[in-house]
């Protein structure tokens, strides 16, 4: 904070203006890929996709759409109580395997052979195990997204300069207070980057498990309802279901990585 | 502490809600009172393929004939039986639309028993069959042989309708070693697509698709599948466990009794069906006006429904006879 | 080292008991107890003349290539493309909001995206698989190669060493820590698109015996085919461990973490 604060305000002009021409950058990438897209429907190139323009029109109605809305929200919903859990439960677990490497021997077998379990193979399991629809989607939300951040926490307790911990260790302390003091805050970002990496796979279940199953909501369950039109104009609805996908996954990362940019500014200066 | 601005509008927000969902609390206390005819339950979750299959159904809602009879029905829209199997099998899902072949697939393999508690919807010629593109080779059953056929699911009615007609033709369906043909599961939504490109040689479809595809494509109708030996055969009906059938008995009937008007209405006045498809699915309006029907059967009949039994019997879809007469329970008026 | 195999395992046996008595009682058929399950793999699939039948030759074989050909294809796509993002970063900015945006949407729901862009068959499944796999790769290797120190890249640029000489001393093993956790997420993630990529569309492999078996509605089908995902996810990732070993010993003795 008193960083941004003592900055002299031709500093200040000057990083405003990096953003805008970042944020310029951001926009003409954007701009492009719709282009290429409209033009290769133009001239025929793709002739089943909708055009870019087409797609667009129909997201922005989606807006509008109540019945779209209250899928959305569903859906958001699912994937904000799922991904709170995932960290509550994948951090400690990480920072355990990590830290003490013959629990870690012990439970690698059983872990590495749940993780490349699809989350998707376990949806009829998750629904009759768990009574109300949200909770079985909370379930399978957790066990996908839990793995990139126990990994993340795994690697990054791993990667703690060892330095620094034996330094604490030959000051006398203790190692749960070494962990607290050292293999946290130095782990800190790679366990971000895997709640980021996580934020996204949350959203991604969530609208396969509505998709898959139907269910009472959820933009999975308007994307059913999307595929009852006929070819092209079921396929505009889908597009544009996917783009707000995209879009609400676009706006979560903007907001973790800003926060990430925050906490960890050190590593990013 | 210290509220700002938002603070204290989310306060006032948690009030509203906790006002609303107090009065809401209360209008459910009616509903109970409302429930003077003993059901035993007075909202359904009811599953539904979003199609022509389930118009009756939101015939029903619409005109109010769930509520005549002190139901209050939600739906879900899903892809197949199997995925709400257990959402059925936990009881969170009361009633659920599926066709004869997956539900008598799930009951040969004991994983659930169901019983069917009405009927809904059943073949009519013009609106099922295998169709092929404008210039394909293709212009006899026979001439499918060594060829891909895309349909919606891999032990569905598409491909239940579509083996007789190569049986005739002298062609050995899967699960036969020959390999005569190769089904391929293709989503609806690249039926059209999947024809066009020639990923795959035809595609067995269900209308509005099949006039979209003579429409757009110039595609012709291969074979009628709901002709010949699959004529009129049932396609979809109304299914719950045998668990729920035992402990609901008076909402069961009076699902039925709300279904039967619908059923009768859809069976005799087309339009009504065709006007509230667009309300429920993605088919437009105009394409619903045009669409090929099949029928809505009024009665629930085990002698039609175990020609589809004895059909996947002999198909190797189940490996032992049903009788499906042990599965009906009819309409207790 | 059959002390530490031992301590490796032991817990397999243990949870394997406790699922067979667990599923017996409770006697639920969505839950077949591990036993049926295995005697239904050996049915199935290990029961041929030379252990495997014709139904595993003819499904497993395909599900392989495809899953390994994907990754292969998605470990240079990634890398490549996320080394130069993470090392340029006008660049990065053209094409960073792309990149989120792509990583966002489900790929079960682009499956009828690609069965319209692409041949149905091969062409789909490896636009399938790599699309959904490609992304922790990116991302981690962007990530990876844009905070290397900057003590060493000056440094590197103060003694004029060459571009190539750069990217393959200082910027790839400083970035490999980064970039192998993004690959140790895609290897798993890889079985479950492959399956996912075989559900629609798809003649044979993995997938399609899952897709036959739950319109099927055989349960013990399809924990048959989650055991077979696990047991080669296990695999997998023991051959990616290894590898990794490999790779990053240089990289961990320098910072005496071996």
């Amino acid at each position: 904070m008193t960083a941004t604060t003592t900055l002299a305000r031709g500093e200040r002009l000057h990083l405003s203006r990096a953003r805008l021409g970042k944020l310029v950058r951001h926009v003409i990438g954007v701009a492009a890929f719709l282009l290429l897209w409209e033009l290769a429907g133009r001239t025929g190139l793709l002739t089943w996709l909708p055009t870019a323009s087409a797609s667009l029109a129909r997201a922005v109605g989606l807006a509008f759409d109540p019945a779209f809305l209250g899928d959305l929200l569903s859906t958001l919903t699912a994937a904000a109580i799922g991904l709170p859990l995932a960290v509550l439960v994948a951090v400690p677990l990480g920072l355990l395997l990590g830290t003490v490497p013959v629990v870690e021997e012990m439970t690698r077998a059983i872990v590495e052979f749940l993780r490349p379990i699809p989350s998707v193979a376990l949806i009829p399991l998750a629904l009759f195990a768990f009574q109300p629809e949200i909770n079985a989607k909370v379930a399978l939300i957790v066990y996908a997204s839990a793995w990139p951040i126990l990994i993340n926490t795994l690697y990054g307790v791993r990667d703690v300069d060892p330095v620094a911990t034996e330094t604490l260790r030959s000051f006398g302390f203790g190692r749960g207070s070494v962990i607290m003091r050292v293999s946290l805050p130095s782990a800190a970002p790679f366990i971000f980057t895997g709640i980021r990496l996580a934020a996204s796979i949350t959203l991604i279940l969530a609208i396969s498990v509505e998709y898959f199953v139907g269910g009472a909501g959820g933009i999975g369950a308007f994307l059913i309802q999307a595929s009852t039109g006929i070819g092209a104009d079921a396929m505009v609805d889908v597009i544009a279901t996917l783009m707000w996908a995209g879009a609400v996954g676009l706006a979560v990362n903007t907001v973790l990585l800003r926060a990430e940019r925050r906490l960890f500014r050190w590593r990013f200066s | 502490m210290r509220f700002g601005a938002q603070g204290r509008t989310a306060m006032i927000g948690l009030v509203v809600t906790l006002v609303i969902t107090g009065c809401s609390s209360s209008d459910g206390k009616t509903t109970e009172d409302a429930n003077a005819n003993g059901l035993e339950k007075t909202s359904l979750l009811i599953g539904q393929y979003p199609g022509a299959d389930s118009a009756p159904l939101f015939i029903a809602i619409e005109r109010g004939f769930f509520k005549e009879q002190g139901l209050t029905v939600k739906t879900e829209a899903i892809q197949a039986p199997q995925a709400v199997l257990p959402k059925l099998a936990n009881g969170s899902m009361d009633v659920v639309l599926g066709s004869y072949a997956t539900i008598l697939t799930i009951q040969s393999q004991k994983v659930e028993k169901f019983k069917y508690i009405a009927d809904s919807y059943q073949g009519a010629a013009g609106g099922f069959g295998v169709m092929v593109g404008k210039d394909s080779p293709i212009k006899t059953v026979a001439d499918l042989k060594g060829k891909k056929i895309g349909v919606n699911s891999l032990a569905g009615l598409g491909v239940l309708t579509m083996n007789p007609h190569l049986k005739i033709s002298g062609l050995k369906p899967p699960p036969d070693p020959s390999k005569d043909v190769t089904y391929v599961e293709v989503p609806t939504t690249n039926w059209l697509s999947a024809l066009e490109k020639g990923d795959v040689d035809a595609v067995w479809m269900t209308d509005p698709y099949v006039s979209e595809a003579k429409n757009k494509l110039g595609a012709t109708m291969l074979v009628d599948t709901m002709s010949g030996p699959t004529e009129a055969l049932p396609i979809t009906g109304w299914a719950a466990t045998e668990k729920w059938v035992a402990t609901n008995p008076k909402t069961m009937a009076a699902f039925q009794r709300a279904m039967a008007k619908a059923q009768n209405i859809a069976a005799t006045d087309r339009s009504a069906v065709t006007k509230i498809l667009p309300t429920f699915t993605k088919i437009p309006a105009d394409t619903a006006a045009t669409i090929n029907l099949g029928a809505y059967p009024t009665t629930l009949s085990a002698q039609r429904i175990q020609r589809v039994a004895d059909l996947m019997h002999e198909y190797g879809f189940i490996k032992e006879k049903i009788d499906v007469a042990s599965m009906i329970v009819s309409s207790q008026g | 080292m059959i002390r530490t195999i031992v301590k490796r395992l032991w817990l397999v046996p243990v949870v394997l008991v406790a699922w067979e008595l667990a599923t017996t009682a409770a006697a639920n058929p969505f839950f077949p107890p591990p036993m049926l399950i295995a005697s239904r793999m050996y049915e199935m699939w290990f029961s041929g003349p030379f252990l495997l039948t014709e139904e595993a030759v003819d499904n497993f074989g395909p599900s392989l290539v495809r899953v390994v050909g994907s990754w292969g294809a998605a470990v240079v796509l990634g890398v490549g493309l996320g080394v130069a993002l993470g090392r340029t970063a006008w660049l990065a900015d053209y094409i960073d909001p792309l990149v989120e945006f792509g990583r966002a949407v489900p790929p079960p729901a682009m499956l009828p995206v690609f069965l319209v862009l692409f041949q149905m068959g091969t062409q789909v499944q490896v636009a399938t698989i790599v699309f959904g796999i490609i992304w922790p790769i990116l991302l981690n290797s962007i990530d990876g190669a844009r905070n290397v120190d900057h003590l060493q890249t000056d440094t590197a640029t103060v003694f004029g060493l060459p571009r190539h000489l750069r990217l393959f001393r200082i910027i790839l093993p400083a970035a490999s820590p980064k970039i192998f956790a993004g690959l140790r997420l895609s290897v798993s993630l890889a079985l479950i698109l492959m399956v996912i990529s075989e559900l629609k569309g798809s003649t044979d492999g993995i997938g399609y015996l899952l897709s036959v078996a739950s319109s099927n509605a055989d349960m013990p089908a399809i924990w048959a085919g989650v055991v077979v995902l696990g047991v080669l996810g296990y695999a997998f990732n023991s051959l990616f461990l290894l590898a990794e070993r490999r790779v990053l010993t240089w990289h961990r003795g320098a910072r005496g973490t071996a």
